[in-house]
């Protein structure tokens, strides 16, 4: 149950985390709104509010114009959304002031977002390939080589932001977590 | 036209480093392209838009527009120079970069995201909808507005971009933007969490000293507008994490 939530949470955190630099550009990804929608699917929107708001003062100067590449925002807040949520199950939920939980959890997931850059970076160089299967789509006559082309260069992008909040979330609370001897809730 | 702006939407949605937005450009102006144009010619004008490309995506449909002018009068049997519609298109995408990226991205986004964090704190869950609303709107409009005057040519497009005012709004909006962090500070000061859900005014009466002494030093320019907001963002997220 909790595996599954986790699971379409990312899924959501990943599809949203795509507006940030690839489609639409509404400022889904912000983290204000990021917060709040993956804490709504994880069971707890304060916590997704008060992760969004803290992302939000991070993030607000941040500028993913042209070929630059900045940390994904949305990865980020998604990650330490469902980490908050999870580490707050087992006992009492964790102060949003005083204790460790947030500075801890928002240290992940801006190595998360940081991972994020350097992926996407790949990734652009690996969209080549459907440019150039494209240009040879049109060039033997295939004029919808083009949307396809265009379109196919999404399914990778999607899958690597999924896969990068999933381990990044199944990695801290099975592995990292456990073996750091922190409090319940992170006192 | 709306089917040009809707799938600008996607421009980026294929980014590569060799051609940058070359491939979602294609992508967008296709279906313009296949009105104008007949289908043996369609197969040389594609192959000319999968050139190198990028621009401001918010902006993306003016290029979009004037290119669209300079193939329906290429399709009316007037001569239409490649080698300049290529000059064009990234002078064009050059220009609307840097206008977009002030104006949109380091001006309007920074100060509308304020703004919700703001309406957040004072207890507003779905401050974000609004966001994203605005957004929409910004979004959408200029889309759509970029197709219909780049149709009209580039003097269309210069005037319909003198009539945006961007260097001055872009001012403005960094200056909100610092006032609205102030009051960020000063809600957050007076209650850490607690606005969240109770002492809204009580934060809004002790965000009026931080914004006064922001507007102030925005007023002798003696710090930059980013500078302050930075320092502003800093100080809110230590009080939220650590008092």
């Amino acid at each position: 149950m909790v595996l599954g939530t986790v699971v379409i949470a990312s899924l959501l955190g990943a599809i949203i985390a795509l507006d940030d630099n690839v489609v639409l550009r509404v400022m889904l990804a912000q983290p204000i709104a990021c917060g709040v929608l993956v804490g709504l699917v994880m069971g707890d929107v304060r916590s997704g509010l008060i992760v969004g708001l803290i992302f939000e003062l991070l993030w607000v100067f941040d500028i993913p114009a042209g070929g630059f590449i900045s940390q994904n925002p949305a990865i980020g807040t998604a990650v330490t959304t469902i980490l908050y949520v999870l580490v707050s199950q087992p006992g009492a939920r964790p102060a949003p002031q005083g204790g460790l939980a947030l500075p801890i959890l928002a240290i992940v997931g801006i190595g998360a977002a940081v991972l994020s850059v350097a992926a996407t970076k790949r990734l652009r160089h690996f969209n080549e390939r459907f440019y150039a299967r494209a240009v040879r789509g049109v060039a033997s006559g295939r004029l919808s080589s083009v949307w396809r082309n265009h379109l196919a260069a999404l399914v990778p992008m999607l899958l690597k932001n999924f896969a990068i909040i999933l381990v990044a979330v199944l990695g801290t609370k099975f592995a990292i977590l456990p073996r750091a001897g922190l409090p319940a809730g992170f006192g | 036209m709306v089917s040009v702006a809707l799938r600008s939407l996607l421009l980026e949605a294929s980014w590569n480093y060799r051609g940058m937005q070359n491939l979602g450009f294609c992508f967008s102006i296709m279906p313009a392209l296949k009105k104008l144009t007949t289908k043996e010619a369609l197969r040389s004008a594609a192959m000319r838009h999968l050139a190198f490309f990028n621009t401001n995506p918010y902006l993306s449909t003016f290029v979009m527009g004037t290119v669209l002018q300079a193939e329906a009068l290429r399709a009316g049997g007037q001569e239409v120079d490649e080698e300049r519609l290529s000059q064009l298109k990234s002078s064009l995408g050059g220009a609307l970069g840097a206008m977009g990226d002030e104006l949109i991205w380091s001006s309007a986004k920074p100060c509308l995201c304020a703004a919700a964090v703001l309406v957040a704190l004072m207890g507003h869950t779905w401050a974000f909808i609004w966001l994203v609303g605005c957004f929409v709107i910004i979004n959408l409009s200029l889309r759509v507005m970029g197709v219909v005057v780049g149709i009209r040519g580039r003097e269309a497009v210069q005037r319909a971009l003198e009539s945006l005012s961007p260097r001055r709004r872009s001012a403005s909006l960094r200056r909100v933007t610092c006032v609205l962090l102030g009051a960020i500070v000063g809600v957050v000061l007076a209650g850490g969490w607690r606005p969240v859900a109770q002492s809204a005014q009580v934060g809004l009466l002790t965000a009026v000293p931080v914004v006064v002494v922001v507007s102030f030093l925005l007023r002798g320019r003696k710090v930059s507008s980013a500078r302050i907001g930075i320092g502003l963002c800093l100080v809110t997220l230590l009080t939220l994490l650590l008092v």
